[in-house]
């Protein structure tokens, strides 16, 4: 396990030395995807400045919501990095490399990237939630508290799950990545502002079809104090760390299934 | 050490449709043909040998081999490597094997090599001073030094092509998979390549299988040869039976004082004639010594020297299925 762990942060190491290997381009990236990312904050902002409130959520309500998703989004980015573009990897053989290695595949994958200068939407949901805790200021206990941080555990670790599947798609056809694309930012999109705001069956998809209302929304329900507009009952929100857990690990699961179908390239 | 029996590997290739609907059409209806990239190969490969793995291409070398490494999991068949399949205990498989593919590199591309070493030596769990013992002797034969500080990318593809073979072989694997290893190479920089594999091969008994397209490779290196086309197996033996077998006989130039006249020889047939040089092809299992004291019987000889069947050539005639029918039957 020690040993592990030494190897995780010597090879993420590694990556975040390749890196900065372009200094220039990092700090491009960074700064734009800072750019990109509090714009989309302000746009927001303003628009809720404008309206005061959407739908019985106040500003500072939704705010919270907002930065909760940006940074499990984020860290589930920073993590699971290299399925995002997983499809490259299968475009260009390099999985066989993973598979030549005497390590776990899932370990390799967890270091095979850590995408530093995606760091911008990481500094947009604290920024966002510091705003938030301003406005609120939430008179929490530490059992609060704990439900938050397994709030946004748990959407990480779902987000992940979701990063996993859309890698997995990439064994059979490498398009799909664009697919799955609508379900990772998408997902990310749609759990920023509260439910009620989408049309009933884009709200079913996210609740029932891909959880992700429970590892986001529901928790926020219940540390916001606020009932469920759509009447299911209040232990949802305590949902979140087994979705999430048994998301994770359905996705794995496939993702193994996904392996043994490789077939690397020509050469 | 490695056991094949009835191998086979079929792909099913699907017409893909581009753009994210077509992503989506591509699920729906799935339009495949099936290509049969190994189909029924079987051999075994004692400890310690070097065998040259040749087919033209797509014969189904790489796949073969990516089998044999646990990249691909084969459709049917079994495969032992040192008692393990490759695919099912991929972890403890792949710690025993060293394997470089070509054209694409093992290291990290953007950093020094020596990072790239230093990292797998902890992958690998190979012991600090053996990994220093193995780092001076790869350095010896491949000089690896002007550029263990480099970047990958930076590297031309002969120091990227040595310093992979470097990174295969830091944790002492009983087994080495080259797969087109002087590919790209000037003449050099293969010699000093084929020398390397032969120094591992030779000193510490490592098993070594390479595919090519260099033939100079297989004629430095491989005691035995094996040809696959078409996914199946054309030949397994020495590299001296492919030759006897499959070469059209040697070729015996003789010198003569003067022009000589139509030359009717048993065993031997005149290819070419320029002046008083002559060619002469002899049958496949012909004697040499049986036809030169023909030749000084009449006329006086200035010079004799016998030319062996190019490999090479041996192996177009392969290639080109001129053979394998009489193999086949």
């Amino acid at each position: 396990m020690r040993e592990g762990l030494r190897l995780y942060f010597r090879m993420i190491g590694m990556q975040v030395r390749s890196e900065m290997q372009y200094r220039a381009s990092f700090v491009a990236e960074l700064v734009g995807n800072l750019l990109v990312t509090g714009l989309d904050f302000v746009m927001v902002a303003v628009l809720l400045m404008r309206f005061q409130a959407i739908g019985g959520w106040t500003l500072a309500e939704v705010v919270f919501l907002y930065g909760s998703s940006a940074v499990s989004f984020s860290l589930a980015e920073l993590f699971v990095g290299t399925f995002d573009n997983f499809e490259q990897w299968v475009v260009r053989g390099d999985f066989d490399r993973v598979l030549l290695r005497p390590l776990p595949v899932i370990f390799q994958m967890l270091t095979g990237a850590f995408p530093l200068r995606r760091f911008g939407r990481l500094a947009q949901g604290t920024i966002a939630l510091g705003v938030a805790f301003v406005l609120l200021k939430p008179v929490w206990n530490v059992g609060h508290w704990l439900f938050w941080g397994v709030m946004l555990a748990g959407g990480a670790l779902f987000f992940m799950a979701i990063f996993v599947l859309g890698a997995t798609l990439s064994f059979w056809s490498p398009q799909m990545h664009e697919v799955a694309n609508i379900f990772t930012y998408g997902g990310q999109f749609m759990t920023s502002y509260p439910m009620h705001i989408y049309e009933a069956w884009l709200r079913s998809i996210f609740t029932f079809v891909i959880p992700l209302a429970f590892v986001n929304y529901y928790p926020a329900l219940f540390l916001l104090g606020k009932p469920d507009p759509f009447g299911l009952p209040g232990w949802v929100s305590f949902l979140a760390p087994l979705i999430a857990v048994a998301a994770f690990r359905g996705a794995i699961a496939i993702w193994r299934v996904g392996v043994r179908h490789y077939q690397s390239t020509g050469s | 050490m490695i056991s094949v029996v009835a191998l086979k590997k079929e792909f099913r290739v699907y017409r893909h449709h581009r753009g994210a609907l077509g992503a989506v059409r591509n699920l729906v209806t799935r339009e495949a043909h099936v290509v049969h990239a190994v189909d029924g190969v079987s051999f075994r490969i004692a400890p310690g040998e070097l065998v040259g793995y040749l087919g033209p291409n797509g014969a189904g070398k790489s796949t073969t081999l990516k089998i044999l490494t646990g990249i691909l999991v084969p459709t049917d068949g079994e495969v032992r490597v040192a008692g393990r399949v490759p695919w099912l205990q991929r972890t403890e498989h792949v710690r025993g094997l060293g394997a470089v593919f070509g054209q694409r590199t093992g290291l990290w591309w953007d950093l020094p090599v020596i990072e790239s070493l230093d990292l797998l030596r902890h992958i690998y769990r190979v012991p600090a001073d053996r990994y220093r013992q193995n780092l001076r002797l790869f350095d010896a034969l491949l000089d690896l030094g002007p550029f263990l500080d480099t970047p990958v990318r930076s590297l031309s593809l002969g120091q990227r092509m040595r310093a992979d073979l470097a990174a295969a072989l830091l944790h002492d694997p009983m087994l080495l998979f080259l797969d087109e290893p002087t590919i790209g190479l000037d003449v050099v920089a293969k010699e000093r390549i084929r020398g390397f594999i032969r120094a591992i091969n030779r000193e510490r008994g490592t098993t070594v299988i390479l595919t090519t397209h260099d033939l100079g490779d297989v004629e430095k290196l491989c005691e035995r040869v094996i040809m696959i086309d078409h996914g199946r197996l054309v030949f397994d033996g020495a590299l001296e039976t492919l030759r006897q077998r499959f070469g059209e006989g040697r070729v015996l130039v003789v010198d003569f004082e003067t022009p000589p006249g139509p030359l009717s020889l048993p065993g031997a047939e005149t290819i070419r004639q320029e002046a008083n040089r002559v060619w002469l092809r002899v049958a496949a299992h012909g004697s040499v010594a049986g036809i030169v004291p023909l030749l000084f019987r009449d006329q006086r000889v200035l010079d004799l020297s016998v030319q062996e069947p190019e490999i090479e050539e041996v192996v177009r005639r392969i290639y080109e299925g001129h053979l394998l029918a009489d193999e086949a039957g």
